[in-house]
């Protein structure tokens, strides 16, 4: 039972030290490739974070969402869009630090408020049934009978936004200019480029 | 645990801030706004396993990701489009909407 304990503190606490340090390096690496996989790092940490919290269908959704499509996007991205080395100046103004301190302070707001509030007196319904129905069936059947049954519409209202984004993204990405001068191409020489004839 | 998910999701807003605010490429500013992201569905996560009712905060939790990929998409989809006319993503050179 020790060990267990001791297993699971050390997985914690080396989940937790995989977010600090990857979105650190996230925001602060000078090479932009190689905040993006940092990013990625972030996102896996946090999913293995949703399945100790219990969220296992959030967690699966995390992994797929952000680490198979957001981050390959951005990493894509990145590498389309590549700025040459040395325009990303390092150099730290006043305004760096200025940010820097904000933020702390933030924190340790935020931090504060977190360790001085009571969160059991906040719990308006006993806190004993966490891990009754933890069960992953149950968990996964309960989230879908209310995804369509009590939130249908905004179900429904976001899978229109998602095509809707998409469409638009696939608009804006395009490139006219290239798409026009390749049906030109091809149709001037279709079999010309193919290697099967 | 709950209090330690509190304060990491903390530190994810704030160092996600931290990025959007100074970061001048656009596509890292983007990364940053993930960060945020990520920070809040942190928040509903760890919220909704203190409470008994689980399932709502995980279904918003869902309803942000889903947001989030198509603000991805799209906010990728306008980098990419910026980086053809204007051949930099650097976001103080991006006057391009400026009176």
């Amino acid at each position: 039972m020790n060990i267990s304990e001791l297993i699971h503190d050390f997985v914690l606490a080396l989940v937790e030290l995989g977010i600090l340090l990857g979105s650190l390096g996230a925001v602060l690496l000078v090479n932009t490739v190689n905040s993006a996989f940092s990013l990625g790092l972030v996102f896996t940490c946090i999913s293995l974070l949703y399945f100790v919290l219990n969220a296992d269908f959030v967690a699966a959704a995390q992994l797929l969402v952000y680490v198979g499509a957001i981050n390959v996007l951005t990493v894509f991205a990145v590498m389309i869009t590549d700025e040459p080395a040395g325009s990303e100046t390092t150099a730290r103004g006043i305004g760096y630090i200025i940010t820097a301190g904000t933020c702390t302070i933030l924190f340790s707001i935020l931090s504060f408020v977190i360790h001085n509030t009571k969160w059991s007196d906040l719990s308006l319904i006993p806190q004993s049934g966490i891990s009754t129905s933890g069960t992953l069936g149950s968990n996964v059947q309960q989230l879908g009978y209310k995804l369509l049954g009590e939130f249908v519409i905004p179900f429904e209202l976001l899978s229109i936004l998602l095509l809707a984004a998409l469409v638009g993204a696939i608009n804006l990405a395009r490139n006219e200019d290239a798409f026009i001068v390749n049906k030109k191409s091809a149709a001037s020489a279709p079999y010309k480029n193919s290697t099967f004839f | 645990m709950f209090e330690q998910g509190l304060i990491l999701s903390a530190y994810l807003l704030c160092v996600g801030f931290f990025g959007l605010i100074t970061s001048r490429n656009m596509v890292r500013a983007l990364m940053s706004l993930e960060l945020i992201f990520n920070a809040i569905t942190l928040n509903f996560i760890t919220l909704s396993n203190l409470f008994d009712n689980r399932e709502t905060g995980e279904i918003f939790t869902l309803f942000v990701i889903a947001v989030a990929a198509a603000e991805a998409a799209t906010g990728l989809a306008i980098a990419l489009s910026i980086h053809r006319n204007r051949r930099s993503t650097r976001i103080d050179q991006s006057n391009l909407l400026k009176w």
